[in-house]
């Protein structure tokens, strides 16, 4: 795993107040207690840390820790390329 | 003993169902909430006599009828009441007693003492005592009725029994703080079971009940269990001061005064309210017309749209419910639903069929009016079933009408326009002081 991507797991355990040993790529939210509110609240808080803006298309992919630190990570790294 | 999990009699609504995402993610959710009724019940029940809490997901699927019990105590809604009653009889043939009680048996006590050694016409508190009083004396009585409905004074309540739920096997918890609603709306079957008063549990109560779950669920998502929570502003901002301090993530019904009143919606936030559950009715103001006691709803209508917007960009969501096939509604009222929850952006909305539910006024009035399909429909009271002819559509124009919008709002693509319009809210919020 990446420094980035496991900065964003670190951003993802201190959004929901789970330990990063409980957030497995493989899981979905509410697998690990993450209902669909407090998921949208987490993509909520990587967007505005990030500064990015998931397209309606990603967040469709955005079912399991994995995809989301997949798709965000991918977006930073986008983004810094174009900087 | 609770008949749980959420009932579809109609299969091709079923089969719809269960591949509309949004559907099946509030139907799991309710699927998994536990039974409070029995919480309570345990709780009035005398520390000498062990009890056991069973829930019951399919009569016809239970194979070994779990033994060793005196009395058998079963609750259970309108959609569930046949297979509570298929429960009962194979308790009484293995020479078990059977005590029936909730709301349907509320509504229809001499239905359901066909199928029981006993009833129990109203709240636990007050009868279960009484039951197991003549139990112990072998005087079990066939009726027991709260001579006033909703006399059971809140401040009295006992600590619901959350020690008997396996952890694991529930991810929301239920706790009361209130009975009844002021609204008296025609179609709601709470109101013959709570009376038509509103009552409050302290708030001194309701902060133990929580911090009772926490020592189970440390981080719980609460689902408050009340008809209409934030009715009595001042009471509302006492609760929601004292949750904050609880760290919990809740869940709640009330209606749309909530949108009127800027700090409760603040306190809302920072005590851990995800959403709130309000029951818009309809989006055709004609329909809302008498469909309370005092047309508070009709009045209100037109506040609907800017109090969605006021409540969610306090970051909490919306859950809007709709039913149609009221008398006012035409097969135009779909397609006026599906354009509200567009102009709203509701982060989620629920459409329901209108439902007549035994013991309500629209019970009474379908009747009548000779509009029921059927005598005892009872296990289509599914809200999702149509049990009566519509005024102004045809039963299959609003059956089609139903299919067509769930598909247009369930569906995958429309749900996450909505998120990505409520991500733009909240990510500009503070932090929650609960967090």
């Amino acid at each position: 795993m990446s420094s980035l991507e496991q900065e964003i797991i670190d951003t993802i355990a201190a959004e929901t107040g789970l330990g990063k040993e409980e957030l497995g790529l493989a899981a979905r939210f509410y697998d690990v207690g993450i209902d669909s509110l407090s998921a949208l609240e987490v993509l909520a808080a990587l967007e505005e840390k990030y500064d990015i803006v998931m397209e309606e298309q990603e967040l469709r992919d955005t079912g399991t820790i994995g995809a989301v630190v997949n798709v965000v990570s991918s977006k930073i790294r986008k983004k810094e390329a174009k900087a | 003993m609770a008949l749980s999990g959420v009932r579809v009699r109609n299969e091709k609504l079923a089969k719809l169902g269960v591949t509309l995402p949004q559907f099946v993610s509030r139907g799991k959710v309710i699927a998994q909430l536990p039974s409070l009724s029995l919480l309570i019940i345990a709780a009035a029940t005398p520390a000498d006599i062990e009890v056991e809490y069973v829930e019951v997901p399919d009569v016809r699927q239970m194979t070994d009828l779990k033994r060793g019990y005196d009395l058998v105590a079963i609750t259970s809604y309108s959609a569930q009441i046949f297979e509570a009653y298929e429960l009962a009889r194979r308790y009484q043939a293995a020479g078990i007693p059977v005590v029936l009680g909730g709301p349907h048996v509320t509504a229809l006590p001499d239905e359901a003492k066909q199928h029981a050694d006993a009833v129990a016409i109203g709240e636990a508190e007050i009868l279960w005592p009484m039951i197991l009083d003549d139990f112990r004396k072998k005087g079990l009585q066939p009726v027991y009725r709260e001579d006033q409905p909703g006399s059971f004074d809140l401040s009295r309540s006992a600590m619901p029994r959350y020690d008997l739920l396996d952890p694991a096997e529930y991810n929301r918890i239920t706790v009361q703080t209130s009975r009844g609603c002021s609204h008296d709306c025609g179609f709601c079957a709470g109101s013959k079971l709570f009376g038509k008063g509103f009552r409050q549990k302290p708030v001194a109560l309701i902060v133990k009940e929580i911090e009772a779950i926490k020592e189970k669920w440390p981080k719980p998502f609460i689902e408050f269990a009340d008809d209409n929570t934030f009715v009595d502003k001042e009471w509302s901002r006492e609760f929601l001061k004292a949750l904050i301090p609880l760290e919990v993530k809740w869940f709640a019904e009330t209606d749309i005064s909530a949108a009127e009143d800027e700090e409760l919606l603040r306190l809302m936030y920072h005590s851990g309210c995800y959403q709130l559950l309000i029951g818009l009715e309809s989006a055709h103001k004609d329909s809302l017309d008498g469909i309370d006691a005092h047309n508070w709803k009709w009045r209100q209508s037109d506040t609907y749209l800017d109090a969605i917007h006021r409540i969610q960009s306090k970051g909490i969501a919306v859950n809007g419910c709709f039913i149609v096939g009221l008398d006012g509604d035409t097969p135009a009222v779909f397609r006026e639903i599906k354009d509200f929850i567009d102009r709203s952006r509701l982060l989620e909305a629920q459409v329901t069929v209108l439902t007549p539910y035994p013991g309500t006024r629209l019970h009474q009035k379908l009747k009548a009016e000779n509009r029921l399909l059927s005598d005892a429909y009872w296990d289509r009271c599914t809200m999702f079933d149509i049990n009566y002819r519509p005024k102004n559509m045809s039963v299959e124009e609003l059956e089609k009408g139903l299919f067509c919008i769930f598909g247009e709002i369930y569906n995958e693509r429309e749900y996450v326009k909505r998120k990505r319009h409520y991500i733009d809210i909240i990510k500009k919020l503070p932090k929650r002081e609960s967090l």
